[in-house]
């Protein structure tokens, strides 16, 4: 019977000593770790709507592939929208910020915000080289070129890697949708 | 008991990635860039420190009989609170790309290896001490081989780009077959001085 208990209240009290521990630091880092997440997005928000004064996050319906959306202010006036989409890469999600200007109808600007691709070759997508060909993007249905994109809805992928440039475009034709669809009626 | 002569041993003697050749998953996978070893190298040699010496501590009431699941439930805890303070406090690309490496320390075999050797045995100062070395042994093995990777990989080193020319870029070097061909070429030739100084290879 010893035998058995001692291990059992040894081992008893050292897992309860460390669920203690977690408990207090999970709920110490829990204010920290929701704050780190909405200040990554809110700069990526930022950067892809230059022009706008000021940021707010809209409440958002049901709408597959979007997952928050924010509205650049000027002067109170809404001049553009700061979607984040997603889509399926080569080996993950792929999670980008999208930014489109109500009055020139055009795209401002994307940010990859988070993916989980091949590095060197799919993660090549978060240099300028490739996210910048994004920029005054009409809002059309865009896609990927091998190379020489010459239309303005064409977009050349990068160092072969078609899959993840392919998932990016898909991402950016699926926050011009919603623009399209629900964002107008926000206005 | 020598604790300049410990954290030598961890660092030279017994290093864990060049001699004891241990820990290769990690090592493998997260050395793609230099700023991702080193933290990679640090995290592991936080837990290092803390489970050793509180396991030293411990380690005359523990029961021989659940030894390992003790030693398992103190490593997890340690990986999952510094898991919860990288989130919270550090810049969020690198949490991204250490990825499941960091839960993984969990089941890291330096741990095992030092717990089992030498924590289990020792007083937890001179644990800590051993965990050190080791620690920062490990640490300078991801270094050496993430700064070759990435300097050969994508021309650049701590993200200071210094060849911007892409085609000029070996990408095999920040895949995995690099990582190989990187730690083969290093215990190749760290083997070869040792020999040649009297000492032992493997």
């Amino acid at each position: 019977m010893k035998f058995v208990l001692k291990p059992a209240i040894v081992l008893f009290i050292v897992a309860s000593a460390t669920v203690i521990l977690l408990t207090f630091v999970h709920s110490a880092t829990l204010e920290p770790i929701a704050a780190q997440a909405r200040r990554m997005r809110e700069i990526a928000a930022i950067e892809v709507l230059p022009f706008a004064s000021m940021i707010e996050e809209v409440e958002l319906d049901d709408f597959d592939g979007i997952t928050n959306v924010f509205v650049g202010l000027n002067d109170g006036l809404v001049i553009g929208y700061a979607i984040e989409a997603y889509q399926l890469g080569y080996s993950g999600r792929i999670d980008i910020m999208v930014g489109i200007s109500v009055e020139s109808e055009q795209i401002t600007g994307i940010r990859i915000l988070r993916h989980t691709e091949t590095p060197g070759l799919g993660s090549l997508v978060t240099r300028e080289v490739f996210y910048g060909q994004f920029y005054e993007a009409p809002l059309m249905p865009l896609r990927v070129v091998r190379s020489g994109a010459d239309g303005a809805d064409e977009i050349n992928s990068i160092t072969g890697a078609t899959i993840t440039a392919v998932a990016v475009t898909e991402a950016v034709n699926r926050a011009i949708e919603w623009y399209s669809l629900i964002g107008g009626s926000l206005r | 008991m020598n604790y300049f002569k410990l954290i030598k041993n961890g660092i030279v003697n017994q290093n864990p990635v060049f001699v004891q050749v241990m820990s290769l998953c990690p090592l493998l996978a997260v050395t793609t860039s230099a700023v991702n070893a080193i933290t990679m190298g640090l995290a592991t040699t936080a837990v290092l420190i803390c489970a050793c010496f509180a396991i030293s501590a411990v380690r005359k009431v523990i029961p021989s009989e659940i030894r390992i699941v003790v030693s398992v439930i103190i490593v997890a805890g340690f990986v999952t609170i510094l898991q919860l303070v990288m989130e919270a406090y550090l810049p969020p690309a690198i949490n991204e790309s250490l990825g499941i490496f960091i839960p993984l320390i969990v089941v890291n075999c330096i741990l095992f290896a030092r717990i089992e050797s030498f924590a289990s045995k020792n007083k937890p100062f001179a644990s800590a001490v051993d965990a050190l070395g080791m620690g920062l042994g490990f640490t300078l093995g991801l270094f050496v081989i993430g700064v070759i990777r990435e300097f050969f990989g994508s021309g650049a080193v701590f993200g200071i780009e210094l060849i911007s020319d892409t085609n000029s870029h070996m990408v095999i070097m920040v895949l995995a077959p690099g990582a190989f061909f990187t730690l083969g070429a290093l215990i190749m030739i760290i083997h070869s001085i040792r020999r040649r100084r009297g000492g032992v290879g493997v």
